[in-house]
């Protein structure tokens, strides 16, 4: 077990060090402009330099703060509203295909549109991000009222549950599977949107900042921006995942559907 | 999908819809609603069409665009680039997905590397592009072959390594060759994970492709979408994002959700029965 | 189950055959109207059906030398034959008139 084990970092660990070698060796033997790749070490300096005066810090923390506040406003406003909706059967079905339409154009497709609502600046970002997240997490809530068994339905229901208490008795426990499973899906688009509209509407974080280099050809801003965009997503990608499965599998394990 | 919540009988009732006809047109109702409520709702917030343009604002400006003959040609633009980027993608994403997923030694050595790869976000290869590739279709195709690749690859090469050992030793067994054991195992195996891996691939790419036509495009939906905001004619902009939006169910209903259908129902009973390695 | 995709691409071919046809049919006529007939490489005016947009434009730049726009009519030197077809094709041009030049 061991040695396959090492072997199998071994072998994975090969192609970066090819990637490393040509990217050093490549100017070398192609002749091209040398704004067009810079040496590794223009990106090293550059990363150094930029947390050093802690403008790299300030970007990345700019966008996670858009992120969560896009975050919590898209939630907030789609779970009750999706409850709302699936409580009754015939306004569900009234409303399903235009949400599955809005779902499809959500995001990024509305930051012209942001453009001429808030100017560039964190208004125009918030709402892309908060659009993403809202039609998803609105979609996966009525998906998931939907998918609740018709047993336990019945069950709360003869026990005397309704209006509120069948919403927190049953609709959003029963939902609640469906709109975890989705959240990372929806965070995943949401990130995305984040780093497009930072780089068409916004004036700071970590889209801009890769955006703005193209103006000044600087392309180890460019590969670092791409490198930090890349690590924070699995940064949060592994630690939402992880704590989801730990707590939907932990809790709910016994009800698999 | 009928909703379990209130159950309905099993039976049809002739005097009445059946319940797919019901349905199809409450969902209508439902958009005839909203729009509606739009309408109604733009003389009440009283601003400019510029910044909130009625219904009926965006139905003559999609009616403008076809009569100029700008629509069409946006419409096959985007659909000419998306078509290449997904189409070339998948076929390469495919390729080396079966031949990477192969050999045990190199999916162990690619699978850091594509892992990695595939978490550089797409939007953020845009810029880069931009600097190497310039403005311009070619910029948008390769990002967009980018952005299919990678799904369609990892998820084919994760189907192939799951082809059931069993299998190819009995198509081996009983005297097949290579040919035999890629026909039979490896390529029926490998199908749900390619189809899985285009699904995720086709919806990152249409994206990626309104976002590049954004910033790199003269022509297209997405550039529509754009080009309608900054020459302060919003209702282009809206006819744009519906536009975007109907294409892009109709490549789900039409495409994807076929294919899917097709793979699982073929295939489904023998990926999961089968063993694992 | 491949039905549906099936289906789907055999309408849009249809479809756009269908609008290519009227098209090549619709630039016959257009073509036709012209006297004397297009020479290899000429001078025309191109009158569309509204007042040109850049989009317009940008287009007709793609198939010669546009020098000049008067209401709904665009002036173009050095339009080869193909090209004129390729206009007079575009639903969204009502006549093509030989131009005597500036």
């Amino acid at each position: 077990m061991k040695a396959s084990r090492r072997e199998a970092i071994v072998l994975g660990a090969l192609p970066f060090v090819a990637i490393v070698v040509a990217w050093a060796v490549l100017p070398h033997v192609i002749n091209y402009p040398a704004y067009m790749l810079p040496p590794i070490s223009a990106v090293l300096r550059f990363a150094w330099e930029s947390i050093q005066d802690g403008s790299l810090v300030r970007n990345i923390a700019a966008s996670l703060a858009r992120l969560a506040a896009g975050f919590a406003i898209g939630m907030g406003l789609a779970i009750p509203l999706g409850l709302a909706i699936a409580m009754n059967r015939h306004i569900a079905d009234l409303f399903r295909p235009l949400l599955s339409f809005l779902q499809a154009i959500a995001g990024i497709a509305w930051v012209p549109l942001t453009i001429i609502w808030f100017g560039i600046g964190n208004g125009s970002v918030i709402f892309v991000i908060a659009n993403t997240i809202f039609f998803a997490a609105l979609y996966n809530t009525v998906l998931g009222v939907e998918t609740i068994p018709l047993a336990l339905h019945r069950a709360v229901r003869s026990h005397g549950g309704h209006g509120i208490k069948l919403v927190t008795q049953l609709l959003l426990p029963g939902a609640l599977m469906q709109i975890l499973l989705g959240m990372r899906t929806s965070v995943a688009y949401g990130w995305r949107a984040l780093v497009a509209s930072e780089m068409i509407a916004g004036s700071s974080g970590l889209g801009y900042m890769t955006m703005e280099a193209v103006q000044w050809q600087r392309v180890e801003v460019i590969i670092l921006g791409m490198i930090v965009i890349g690590v924070l997503w699995v940064i949060m990608d592994r630690a939402l995942f992880a704590t989801l499965e730990r707590r939907t599998i932990g809790r709910w394990g016994l009800m698999q559907r | 999908m009928t909703s379990v919540v209130t159950g309905d009988a099993g039976f049809a009732r002739p005097w009445r819809l059946s319940r797919r006809a019901a349905r199809t047109l409450k969902g209508v109702t439902g958009i005839v609603l909203m729009l509606v409520a739009w309408q109604v709702s733009v003389p009440i917030i009283g601003m400019s069409s510029y910044f909130y343009p009625a219904p009926l604002d965006v139905w003559a400006a999609f009616v403008d665009l076809v009569r100029k003959g700008v629509l069409p040609i946006y419409i096959a633009d985007s659909l000419g680039r998306y078509g290449a980027g997904v189409g070339i993608g998948a076929a390469l994403g495919i390729v080396f997905g079966i031949a990477i997923g192969l050999s045990r030694r190199t999916s162990l050595a690619f699978s850091p590397l594509f892992k990695f790869l595939f978490a550089l976000v797409e939007v953020a290869w845009i810029p880069i592009f931009v600097v190497w590739f310039g403005y311009g279709v070619k910029t948008i195709v390769l990002a967009l072959i980018y952005v299919v690749f990678f799904p369609v690859m990892y998820n084919t090469l994760l189907s192939v390594r799951t082809a059931p050992a069993v299998l190819v030793n009995a198509v081996r067994s009983l005297g097949g060759g290579r040919i035999a054991v890629m026909r039979y195992v490896i390529l029926p195996s490998a199908l749900p994970g390619m189809i899985t891996g285009l699904r995720l691939a086709a919806g990152f790419a249409f994206r990626g492709l309104v976002f590049g036509e954004f910033i790199a495009a003269k022509t297209g939906v997405g550039y529509l979408i754009f080009e309608g905001a900054q020459s302060q004619q919003t209702s282009r902009s809206i006819v744009g994002m519906i536009i975007m939006g109907l294409m892009w169910l109709a490549i789900d209903q039409f495409y994807l959700r076929p294919f899917e259908r097709a793979t699982v129902q073929r295939w489904g009973l023998i990926v999961d029965a089968a063993d694992r390695r | 189950m491949l039905r549906v995709p099936a289906i789907a691409t055999a309408v849009a071919i249809a479809l756009f055959a269908l609008y290519t046809l009227a098209g090549f049919i619709g630039g016959a006529r257009k073509l036709d109207a012209i006297e004397p007939p297009p020479a290899a490489r000429g001078d025309y005016a191109i009158t569309l059906a509204f007042a040109p947009e850049r989009f317009h434009q940008q287009w007709l730049q793609d198939r010669g030398r546009v020098v000049g726009v008067k209401g709904s009519t665009v002036f173009m030197r050095d339009v080869e034959r193909p090209a004129l077809r390729d206009i007079a094709r575009e639903y969204w041009v009502t006549a093509v008139a030989r131009w005597s030049g500036p």
